[in-house]
């Protein structure tokens, strides 16, 4: 049994969460569906280092004629992924339910 | 003053896109060093390297030629022998284009590489083939496509905020690529509660 809690950063949370509810996206529409959470700079590195760490999978997208260019990859989440997202999804709503503050009587 | 740009489409390797430039070199040469260089986001895989002309002669209108020719020059191994085809090949090209009469409108040209490729060039030398594929790279496919849907909807709209941002973006994937970038990264996850 893995007792190691894998914690997802903001970032890979909202990148996760992305994937899972749309499917397979490129990097670029990440940015542009997340609202200013996601940046130019920094949605590959995060995206690279979500890959070696088994969380997303992605493969090239060959340009389709007449728009040819360097290829673009598009991401889809693994289901390693998937369950680590779910987790952290399940820890922050206990975190945040009152159950959590030991709220009910 | 008016500017030719000349798209160069290569298979985006670094040793072709040495060779183009060279081919460009060259090229300015011929055209007395007033080439202006702009890659355009396509490539062609393996067997040809295509050269685009966009002529920017007339207001608001753009004229589009192709020149397309084999990569057979790649395969010749005497810088010397390949010098001269190239130089020959360049010739032909200039008589083809000289008698466009837009052409013969031009009255300077002028030879440079875009912030991307030279950026590009810059990670190349510094990151490993994995980050220039993963990261790099992605980053320059994200922004030639963003040029490209500004650019279809208005031939002569400024590519300025889209360079700056890039170039920024750019700059920040190299940060945080770098070891300095990844060990303050790391200080940053350990201080956190």
């Amino acid at each position: 049994m893995n007792n190691e809690f894998p914690k997802l950063s903001s970032k890979e949370f909202k990148i996760l969460q992305l994937l899972i509810s749309n499917g397979e996206m490129f990097g670029l529409e990440m940015i542009e569906s997340s609202e200013g959470e996601l940046k130019r700079g920094t949605i590959y590195v995060t995206l690279q280092r979500m890959g070696d760490k088994g969380y997303v999978e992605s493969r090239e997208e060959p340009r389709t004629h007449p728009e040819i260019g360097i290829p673009r990859r598009k991401y889809s989440a693994t289901g390693l992924g998937e369950r680590v997202y779910q987790t952290n999804l399940k820890a922050q709503e206990f975190f945040n339910s009152e159950l959590a503050w030991g709220g009910i009587n | 003053m008016r500017k030719l740009p000349i798209g160069v489409e290569t298979d985006y390797e670094f040793d072709s896109y040495q060779w183009v430039l060279k081919t460009l070199k060259l090229f300015s040469n011929i055209f007395g060093n007033n080439l202006f260089y702009q890659p355009r986001y396509e490539y062609v895989r393996g067997e040809k390297l295509i050269i685009k002309l966009v002529d920017l002669l007339n207001e608001n209108r753009v004229i589009y030629s192709q020149i397309f020719f084999p990569l057979q020059f790649d395969f010749i191994d005497d810088p010397k022998i390949l010098e001269e085809e190239l130089e020959m090949f360049a010739k032909s090209w200039r008589k083809d284009i000289l008698y466009s009469p837009k052409l013969n409108q031009l009255k300077t040209i002028k030879l440079t590489i875009p912030v991307n490729y030279k950026l590009l060039s810059i990670s190349k030398f510094l990151f490993s083939p994995k980050n220039q594929k993963e990261v790099f790279e992605l980053i320059i496919a994200d922004w030639n496509d963003e040029i490209y849907e500004v650019l279809e909807k208005n031939k002569d709209a400024s590519l300025f905020i889209i360079n700056a941002r890039y170039t920024y973006a750019f700059i920040v994937a190299m940060w945080m690529k770098s070891p300095i970038g990844s060990l303050i990264e790391l200080v940053i996850k350990i201080a956190k509660p």
